[in-house]
């Protein structure tokens, strides 16, 4: 007895131990106890099922819902044609954004293209803005008339009309979702390309191989772990992707399966929502696992080794410049274009008519004007949005801080006792809420806790269940950038002080965050930036009081009052880049030190 | 006094064993260095002395006082132990001057400001780094480097010094510079240097004292020239020595008080015993150890052989010969070269020669040879 | 003449009291000096302008849709969190079940008011009717494109027919049940007799099923916004030739955003339907006298002004008269589809399923 309290005294004296149990409860609690609960809330009667649901109560347990959606008459449309669709799409999008964000990649990291230190600062530019400002920026650009009102800019400028399969659905949603996630590839590809030891190539350079065989033999197969676990990570992204098809699917009744689940969550039918949910889930978790037996104990850390030799480039010959130039201009057409697509629209008081005197400032500094838009004021002036503002500005410092400072304490801890059993599952658990798709993920939150659980007050409505649900999604983030610091930084350097008596804290203040600065900021960077943008988390949490800039311009958009929306668009990416660029000079931290490259 | 006592210390890493009951004692102001093929638990013992590793079971203590012990659960932090670690790679803070490195510790342990000011300009001049003071790691050499990890280290004063092997990440010209110091270094703070390695020629060198792990048990704990001259077993008789110990596989033949033949399908052996330990038994396998330089080349016809190769490396040369289908190793000092493949005569000379047990390992007797 | 002057002095304050609130409620208001108010119409935002320069009470406002308010409030009161202090809400077809039931809403008539608002608007106590009707684009059109609902389901319109998604907006699949009300799908087959010439062959229920799967098979563009389908379908120099069934107010944007609306009030066998938005206190409101105030001052001519000033939406008050130039509500009436709660209640689930199985 005297000896397991000793050994317990023992375990406990080190920090490391401690941080792991506590962090272990907390995070089981929020991440695997909600699973329960949204599995029991697939059985359950919810309140505005009662009809429904002949004869039953609400509370009770049901069949109902895992009948109707599998076996109904209207499962295929409600179910398995947006299963379809989705991982269609999903597929889609991996190969767009592979060979895409691949194709660039090797470009920058193999050949002698030029302008390179511009390209690559504008690869970043599509993974930053929201997903959604490239899908509305398409609508703006190519919408046509058979959902009715005015064409977009491109059949204003040439005449030319859009079809149907081009302007909306499949086509568009790869395109956009495609060109959204190409940074990622390029930033983990480009990653291993460049930590690649070039002598690996220049072997069978010496052996007279062709430039051909050389990648495919050589470089593709060892990028081909980097490749895998590019192509899962973009898959559930893209998998849990809602606004993009909300906007460009609807017209054209192209269903995803998180647009079904927001209709039903929202609707008379969150039983449904609540099962889509948890597939979403199982599908998620089955990626994880894949993706670990695939990379196995690496797990994706890069130690900073890379010696940077000088290898020699592909030689682009006479093509170098138009095809460095042909980049350059695509880049800045992707990342540009939409931008001025929001300032233009966003003026325009009549929609379609791009005539010089129909633009105006009211939707910015107008008093509104009770025929327009029911008088809602421009929104420079409007203290709603303000108030959407500040509310998207204090829950994302909230999120960043929570997500960054345990993602810190996680590093600490799982690196500590890399190896062991415990610590291996607090890494998984913690990486866990990245595969659950953020809609559903919100979905799971409403479920838990919109009513009392325990000691923990009904949440519902409440700033404190934003911040819980933002700060548990985007722990992932923190968390890897945590371990990967202290990993990168060799347990001496910590010893070193350990011999002199240091306690924890000041190791942690003096020596370990000084060091490995760079890549803690990242931790805060990114799930501040993500909540920022972030819509589907925050969806289904949100209330009129706490309403965030994202929901105000979901909420704009669906009324159709699209001045407003472009204009809060705008402001989005303009807070969103200034902070990326702010802190990248002030710390050297950036988001592409955060997701590994 | 002694200094540093261990007592049946074990370290388990699940079922393997790093280290299997050590017990080592290690004087006050001694410089040992533990030293043995890699993986043979001798950073990890090391590390058990300065508290970063905690042992399975056993006791140690340092100056007397009990900084571990499994029976009594006693296990003091590293800073109480008044120790000093010198990391193999340094572990400079990169983000903080030579000056602040080396005083980072002071402040921790609560001296005041100006004590420690004039003790890292102290340390600076012991290592001589004192115009280097606000400079960054990374803007140093690894000499450099090195010597301001033993500045910082040394600056509290510990009673011991504890150092995983510190030159492994020099260039040869530097370490042998660096051994001299450390080795005058010692002399001058009185302290007690643990030294890890697995360099034998370092370790022979520096210390006063040898440890010589293999697999966590410990093999001999002598002077180095005890260690070399008198190998308890053939483990140590192999790892020292450069170029390494020549084995024979023998048989015992005609047991005497004071001789016994070896023989073997190639040759016959003679030996007259200088020292004696077990049993002999007759057609027992053995082997029979021969030190390079303890074979001597000789115009005479004695023992004719042929010569293999040769690595002239100025001072002396090391000379392979094939006497009768084995190949030997021999050091010929001095500006000396041989034609490869003409005929040499080989003379034993000394009294240097062990008998190990074949199964066991241990040394049986040494004594003189002779070919018959 | 004094006692002439005293009954002057006398009627005056009697009738400032009748058309007044009464000062303590004004008071119990202002002491609270808050109010936050859910509503299904953006017009409110106007209106609570115009309640706060008057009573220096400061308003809340938020725009929600129909199924965001339910849903909302039915979270929030049911979990005992603040949020609303009164509703405008509509959706005869849940509100009852949803949300009056659980008693999570409270209907409150103010005293001044009850001889005023007719008996059945006020329980629950109704703010106003809100149409919805077929419209078209006036300037690629003189005459109504369509004039009967079955040519909304001939292959020659296909694709033209704009409606709102009935999940976005629930009042959309009140329609669509009515119309499978036995009364209201026998005037259907026989609109549909006058159009093609023949009695009407079942594959469904009955002609009001046989409509809804008609339009849903002839490429119908669902809609997520009534502002957006006015857009969509008013816009001059396009040559847009779109049907669309939408909230009659918003021909109010003619003039605004130079849209080309008018109405099929001929459409047969009938032009649209209409439905009430109804004003309810929350159960645990946090200012429950500043939200008695407000929904007073919106059933007076003054607060009714954001809606009265255009086409499409009538105060349940009858001294309000609507816009100028526009029918009053009697006459719409008689040419748009009510809703009837009870039939809703028992029926609307089998619709949302028949539309389920053809619609996503």
């Amino acid at each position: 007895m005297n000896k397991i309290l000793n050994q317990s005294r023992n375990f406990f004296q080190k920090p490391e131990n401690v941080i792991l149990v506590v962090l272990l409860i907390i995070l089981v609690y929020l991440t695997i106890v909600p699973l329960f609960s949204i599995a029991t809330d697939t059985f359950t009667v919810h309140s505005s099922e009662a009809r429904r649901i002949r004869g039953s109560e609400i509370g009770d347990l049901t069949l109902y819902h895992w009948n109707y959606v599998f076996l109904s008459r209207a499962s295929e449309n409600l179910f398995y044609k947006p299963l379809f669709n989705t991982i269609l799409v999903s597929l889609a999008t991996c190969a767009f954004a592979l060979i895409v964000g691949g194709l660039f990649a090797w470009l920058i990291t193999r050949t002698n293209l030029r302008f390179k230190k511009a390209i690559s600062t504008l690869m970043l530019f599509p993974y930053i803005m929201p997903s959604w400002t490239l899908a509305m920026a398409w609508l703006n650009f190519f919408k046509n008339s058979n959902i009715g009102g005015a064409p977009g800019l491109f059949t204003a400028i040439t005449g030319i009309p859009t079809p149907n399969w081009f302007a909306f659905g499949f086509f568009p949603i790869v395109i956009v979702l495609g060109l959204h996630y190409a940074p990622f590839a390029y930033i983990l590809i480009g990653g291993i390309l460049r930590n690649m030891d070039a002598n690996l190539e220049e072997a069978a350079v010496i052996l007279k191989t062709s430039r051909f065989k050389i990648i495919r033999k050589i470089t593709i197969p060892i990028v081909m772990p980097a490749v895998l676990s590019t192509f899962l990570l973009v898959f559930s992204s893209s998998m849990s992707a809602f606004a993009v098809p909300a906007f460009l699917g609807a017209p054209v009744r192209f269903q995803v399966l998180t647009t079904q689940m927001f209709r039903t969550l929202n609707g008379v039918n969150p039983g449904v929502g609540y099962i889509i949910a948890s597939l979403m889930i199982i599908i998620g978790t089955l990626i994880l696992t894949i993706n670990q037996i695939i990379i196995g104990k690496r797990k994706g850390f890069t130690t900073v080794t890379g010696k940077s030799s000088n290898i020699s480039l592909v030689k682009l010959g006479k093509a170098r410049t138009i095809i460095s130039l042909i980049l350059l201009f695509i880049l800045i057409a992707i990342s540009v274009i939409p931008l001025l697509t929001f300032t233009l629209q966003s003026f325009l008081v009549e929609p379609g008519n791009y005539n010089l005197d129909n633009y105006s400032t009211i939707f910015w500094t107008g008093e509104g004007r009770p025929d327009i838009a029911s008088g809602e004021p421009g929104i420079l002036k409007n203290k709603y949005v303000y108030k959407g503002l500040t509310n998207s500005f204090m829950l994302s410092l909230a999120v960043a801080f929570i997500a960054g400072t345990v993602g810190i304490l996680i590093g600490y801890a799982v690196a500590k006792n890399r190896g062991k059993r415990t610590s291996n599952f607090l890494d998984r658990l913690a990486f866990f809420p990245y595969l659950i798709p953020s809609m559903a993920f919100g979905a799971i939150y409403l479920s838990m806790f919109s009513v009392q659980r325990g000691i923990i007050p009904s949440l519902y409505g409440t700033f404190a269940i934003l911040i819980l649900v933002g700060s548990v999604k985007y722990l992932p983030f923190a968390s890897r950038a945590g371990i990967n610091a202290i990993l990168q930084l060799g347990k001496e350097i910590e010893e070193a002080a350990i011999i002199f008596g240091v306690g924890w804290w000041k190791r942690m203040v003096r020596i370990i965050i000084p060091i490995q600065k760079p890549t803690f900021i990242s931790g805060y960077l990114l799930p501040f930036i993500s909540s920022m943008r972030e819509l589907s988390l925050y969806i289904l949490l949100v209330t009129p009081s706490t309403s965030i800039l994202t929901t105000m311009l979901f909420q704009y958009n669906e009324k159709g009052w699209d001045q407003y929306a472009n204009a809060i668009v705008l402001l989005i990416i303009i807070i969103v880049l200034s902070f990326n660029f702010i802190i990248n000079k002030v710390t050297g931290a950036s988001i592409d030190k955060g997701i590994g490259g | 006094m002694p200094e540093i006592i261990l007592k049946n210390v074990t370290k388990k890493f699940g079922e393997v064993y790093a280290v299997k009951n050590l017990n080592l004692t290690i004087e006050d102001r001694d410089f040992v260095t533990l030293l043995g093929p890699s993986g043979c638990g001798k950073t990890t013992t090391l590390r058990m002395i300065s508290g970063l590793e905690t042992p399975t079971e056993g006791e140690i203590s340092i100056d007397g006082k009990i900084v571990f012990s499994s029976e009594q659960q006693i296990n003091l932090p590293p800073d109480k132990r008044d120790i000093g670690l010198l990391f193999q790679n340094y572990a400079l803070w990169p983000h903080m001057t030579v000056n602040q490195n080396i005083a980072f510790g002071l402040e921790n342990l609560k001296w005041k400001k100006d004590e420690i000011q004039n003790r890292v300009q102290q340390m600076g001049e012991l290592v001589k780094i004192s115009e280097l003071m606000n400079r960054y790691p990374a803007e140093l050499s690894g000499g450099q480097q090195q010597r301001v990890a033993i500045a910082r280290t040394l600056a509290p004063n510990p009673k011991v010094l504890l150092m995983d092997e510190p030159l492994s990440n020099l260039d040869a010209k530097l370490r042998m510079d660096m051994r001299s110091e450390l080795k005058r270094l010692h002399l001058e703070i009185k302290a007690t240097f643990v030294y890890v390695t697995h360099d034998q020629l370092e370790a022979m060198t520096l210390a006063t004292k040898i440890c010589l792990i293999n697999e966590g048990v410990l093999n001999q704990y002598d002077t180095p020239l005890l260690i070399y001259d008198d190998p308890v077993n053939r483990f140590v008789g192999d790892f020292i020595g450069n170029p390494s110990m020549n084995f024979l596989e023998m048989k015992i033949e005609k047991i005497d008080e004071d001789s016994c033949m070896l023989k073997n399908d190639e040759m016959n052996f003679m030996m007259n015993f200088r020292t004696k330990s077990g049993e002999f038994v007759n057609g027992q396998e053995v082997y029979l150890g021969i030190r390079p330089e303890d074979i001597q080349l000789t115009d005479s016809d004695q023992n004719t052989s042929t010569i293999y190769s040769t690595l002239p490396s100025g001072m002396e040369t090391i000379v392979k010969v094939k006497l009768k289908d084995v190949i030997l190793s021999v050091v010929a000092f001095g500006r000396v070269d041989f034609p490869v493949d003409t005929k040499i005569g080989l003379t034993f000379n000394t009294t240097n020669y062990h008998v190990f047990n074949k199964e066991t390992g241990q040394k049986m007797a040494t004594g003189d040879l002779k070919m018959v | 003449m004094k006692k002439n002057f005293l009954f002057v002095v006398i009627f005056v304050l009697l009738a400032l009291m009748a058309f007044s609130a009464s000062a303590e409620l004004i008071n119990a208001a202002k002491e609270e000096g808050k109010v936050v108010v859910y509503s299904i119409t953006s017009r409110i935002k106007n209106a609570a302008e115009a309640f706060q320069a008057k009573y220096g009470i400061e308003v809340e406002a938020f725009n929600l849709k129909g199924y965001e308010l339910i849903e909302k409030v039915s979270k929030e009161v049911g979990g005992g969190i603040v949020g609303a202090d009164f509703v405008i809400a509509q959706d005869g077809g849940r509100i009852f079940g949803e949300l009056v039931e659980p008693g999570y809403l409270e209907n409150y008539v103010p005293e001044d008011f009850k001889d005023i608002i007719p008996a059945d608007y006020q329980n629950p106590l109704r703010l106003s009717m809100i149409t919805k009707v077929f419209i078209y684009n006036s300037e690629t059109f003189t005459f109504p494109p369509a004039v009967n609902v079955w040519a909304l389901t001939d292959p020659e319109f296909r694709g033209q027919f704009f409606f709102k998604d009935p999940f976005q907006e629930g009042v959309n699949m009140n329609f669509l049940t009515m119309i499978t009300k036995p009364e209201i799908a026998k005037e259907l087959a026989a609109a549909y007799e006058r159009y093609y010439g023949k009695p009407i062959e079942l594959t469904e229920e009955n002609a009001g099923y046989e409509w809804i799967k008609g339009v849903l098979e002839n490429g119908l563009v669902l809609m997520k916004s009534d502002t957006t389908m006015a857009e969509s379908i008013g816009i001059r120099g396009q040559g847009i030739d779109k049907v669309g069934l939408c909230t009659y107010s918003k021909v109010r944007y003619r003039d605004t955003k130079n849209l080309a609306l008018l109405p099929i009030m001929g459409m047969d066998p009938f032009a649209g339907f209409y439905y009430p938005s109804y004003l309810m206190l929350t159960e645990n409101a946090a200012n429950p006298n500043a939200a008695k105030l407000f929904i007073e001052y919106l059933l007076t001519e003054e607060g009714f002004e954001p809606w009265s000033g255009s086409e499409g939406t009538y105060s349940s008050n009858p001294n309000i008269l609507p816009y100028p130039g526009d029918n009053s509500f009697e006459i719409w009436s008689k040419l748009l589809i009510g809703e009837d709660p009870e039939y809703l209640f028992n029926h609307r689930i089998d619709v949302e399923e028949f539309w389920n199985a053809y619609a996503y």
